[in-house]
Parts: C-alpha cells; structure tokens; sequence
C-alpha cells in the first residue's frame, strides 16, 4: 500500500525526549562537536531542537561500559515519526554514547529543570549528625540555667513575702 | 516544585489520599527524583499501593517513570553492598 507510507511520512510530528549518557573522559570542545552532529541530522529531516539541557558530569548508580561516570545530556525535539529508527541506530552505533533513551512527550508537557543536589544522600546523614552534636551540647547548658532559676525563683517569693508582710502590717497600723 | 510529598502510611485507610491527584499531576517526570524517592524502597523496590495510598491510574505512570529513571542509572535496580 504505497498511499499509506505518503501519509505517514507527510503528518506524523510528535515531540520526543531524547536523554543520553557520553563518555565521561570526552572534553568539553568534543562533546559539542558529537552533540553538533546529533543536532545536523535532526535538522536536516526537518525536526526542530525546541529544548537543550546539559547536566554535566553525575555518578551513575551502577556501572555501564565499565565507567562510574556519564556526562548527562536532555534533548526536546520535534521529528517526523518516521525518522525515529534511524535516529536510535545512529545512537546506538556511537562509540562515545554509553546509553540512550528516547520517549514520546504528551500534549501540553513543559520543560522543567530539577535541581539534582537535592536528590543527594550523604549530606542529610552529616546534617542529621550534627545536629544531635548540638542537642547534645544544649542538654549540658540547661541544666546550669535551671540551677540558676530555681535559685532565683526561691529568692522572689521571699522578697515577695517580705514586701507582703510590710504592706499589711503597714495598712492594718493605718486602718 | 513546592508540591509535598509523603507517604500516607500513618494515616488510617478512610484518609489517604492519592498524592498525586491532590496536585493534579497528569504526567509524572522520570528526571523528577525527588518525587520518585518518596515511593522507593530502603531496598530500591516500588513501594506497593497499600502503603503510599496512590490510586491504580497514577501507580502505573509511576511504575513506567521509576522504571525509566532505572534503565537511565537514575536510580538504581538494587542496593550497592559492600563487601
């Protein structure tokens, strides 16, 4: 059914997220020229680039290729449908791309940048740490303040009394 | 993103309440990890249903999104044992 194929080539574009995990030795100036190169044969079938984000360099959780490392790079891309095959065998194929991962996006998505050193552990664990180091120290001070209060809360009632006294007696003389 | 997050565990049955249909989220990110860590395991399992009180229709774009993050070394399968 050849008029099929026509249609499908002319109408289908969708917006596709494109993320991919390079080589953590690449430099800066050769991770733009492989970037470059994905960006030129997106455009040249007609796609629009409408989103780029780098991340940069971000542990991985577990090893892929060998390397604890990947420099994380995010793509928003508007393509005909029928050029997505090429595009993840040319991902595939590439030396420097350790994985790739590419998903169609739902009507209306926006793009929003998450802040990555929230998601970290350690920091929590030494914060929580050292806060219990100053509850420990605030438990010592306290009770020193507490020694002096009860002191102070002993000598008010006294002058209080006194005072009392004075003034009663005083008024019963009066009256 | 000011949305809050918690599991539901401590609240009694009758008032959970799905997190993500109270901040009417219809598209839930991969990328989103601080949303996907409330609903990860200590030993990096989805959390079942039953604890996080989330409704079946966001548990399964839920399901997709941690699984995503997973095949992306987001997060990971399994927890790192040393030694």
């Amino acid at each position: 059914m050849p008029k099929k194929t026509a249609a499908s080539e002319a109408s289908a574009m969708n917006m596709y997220e494109v993320m991919l995990i390079l080589n953590p030795d690449l430099r800066d100036p050769e991770v733009k020229k492989k970037l470059k190169e994905i960006v030129d044969t997106v455009e040249k079938v007609g796609g629009k680039v409408t989103q780029e984000d780098i991340w940069g360099k971000r542990e991985l959780s577990y090893r892929i290729k060998l390397q604890n490392e990947g420099i994380y790079v995010v793509y928003n891309f508007e393509l005909p449908s029928s050029f997505l095959p090429e595009l993840k065998q040319n991902l595939r194929i590439e030396k420097d791309i350790l994985r790739s991962m590419i998903i169609k996006l739902p009507h209306g998505y926006t793009y929003t940048k998450f802040d990555m050193t929230m998601e970290e552990k350690p920091k929590r664990e030494k914060e929580s740490y050292s806060q219990k180091k100053n509850v420990s120290i605030k438990h010592n001070s306290p009770i020193v303040h507490s020694k002096k209060k009860e002191e102070t809360e002993v000598k008010e009632p006294k002058n209080l009394d006194k005072k009392l006294n004075e003034i009663l007696g005083g008024s019963d003389l009066k009256l | 993103m000011g949305v809050i997050f918690s599991t539901n565990q401590k609240h009694p049955l009758g008032k959970r309440r799905c997190a993500f249909c109270t901040n009417q989220m219809d598209y839930i990110d991969y990328k989103d990890l601080r949303t996907l860590r409330y609903f990860i395991d200590g030993f990096r399992r989805i959390k079942p249903r039953y604890y996080t009180g989330v409704c079946l229709k966001h548990q399964k774009k839920l399901s997709e999104a941690i699984k995503r993050s997973r095949e992306m070394a987001l997060v990971p399968f399994v927890n790192k044992f040393k030694g």
